[in-house]
């Protein structure tokens, strides 16, 4: 069975969504976490937000809760993060090119 | 029952009661977040299935940077969104465009939407349904 460039980008997508599963469960983060966040200035740091509120300068929200929250799942210091970030983006790169090659020129 | 009695020759990834997949929820929130809004602004050149299909792709390329790399670099939470967002309008304008064969303009206008939107209602989102 011979598969067309349009369904091997969509295989390359069922691979990389198993790929940002992994990464999900490596990296630790916890939305539940994020509780304890300042709710009101990330709501206020939205497009319509910053408008509205240029001169506000807060600080670092944030941080603890996407990368030093658990003691794994930093990007900058667990290879095995890294290693699964460029899995999925070469999966998905792949999954694109397979797409490219289905479609033909716009003229 | 305490602890796990599954036998150790069960690799870790079959625990799936145990399984954390905040990420992916926030992936997928995302981007069915910005699947409409693109598709709207490519529905003369590609069908739904198609424009679901690079979103997916080309998000799944930038959106882990923006949140394992921007979001967590030590930058002050205005500094990290906002070039996240130029990160991810800029990836994402030069991955549709050349996936889809589409000129550049066409991609940056939709993925500045695209960006815009989901930066403007995914936090409201995870704030309503999680906090």
């Amino acid at each position: 069975m011979k598969l067309s460039y349009e369904q091997k980008a969509w295989l390359c997508l069922l691979a990389v969504l198993f790929a940002l599963t992994m990464l999900s469960e490596r990296s630790g983060y916890s939305i539940r976490d994020l509780k304890t966040v300042n709710w009101d200035v990330v709501l206020m740091l939205t497009p319509s937000g910053i408008v509205n509120n240029l001169l506000l300068t807060p600080e670092h929200y944030l941080r603890p809760y996407y990368s030093q929250h658990s003691e794994r799942g930093d990007l900058f210091g667990d290879p095995a993060m890294v290693v699964l970030l460029l899995l999925v983006g070469c999966m998905a790169i792949l999954g694109l090119l397979s797409f490219r090659k289905s479609r033909k020129p716009i003229a | 029952m305490h602890g796990d009695t599954r036998p150790s020759f069960i690799p870790q990834i079959a625990k799936a009661d145990s399984m954390n997949f905040d990420y992916l929820y926030t992936f997928t929130q995302s981007n069915l977040l910005e699947v409409p809004i693109y598709f709207l602004i490519y529905r003369r050149f590609l069908t739904f299935r198609q424009t679901l299909l690079i979103v997916t792709l080309a998000n799944s390329c930038t959106h882990p940077f923006v949140f394992f790399g921007f979001m967590g670099s030590g930058w002050s939470y205005l500094t990290s969104v906002i070039i996240a967002e130029m990160f991810a309008v800029g990836g994402e304008t030069g991955l549709h465009s050349f996936a889809s064969k589409l000129s550049w303009q066409r991609p940056f206008f939709a993925a500045l939407v695209a960006n815009l939107f989901s930066w403007q209602v995914a936090p409201a989102l995870t704030y309503l349904f999680f906090l």
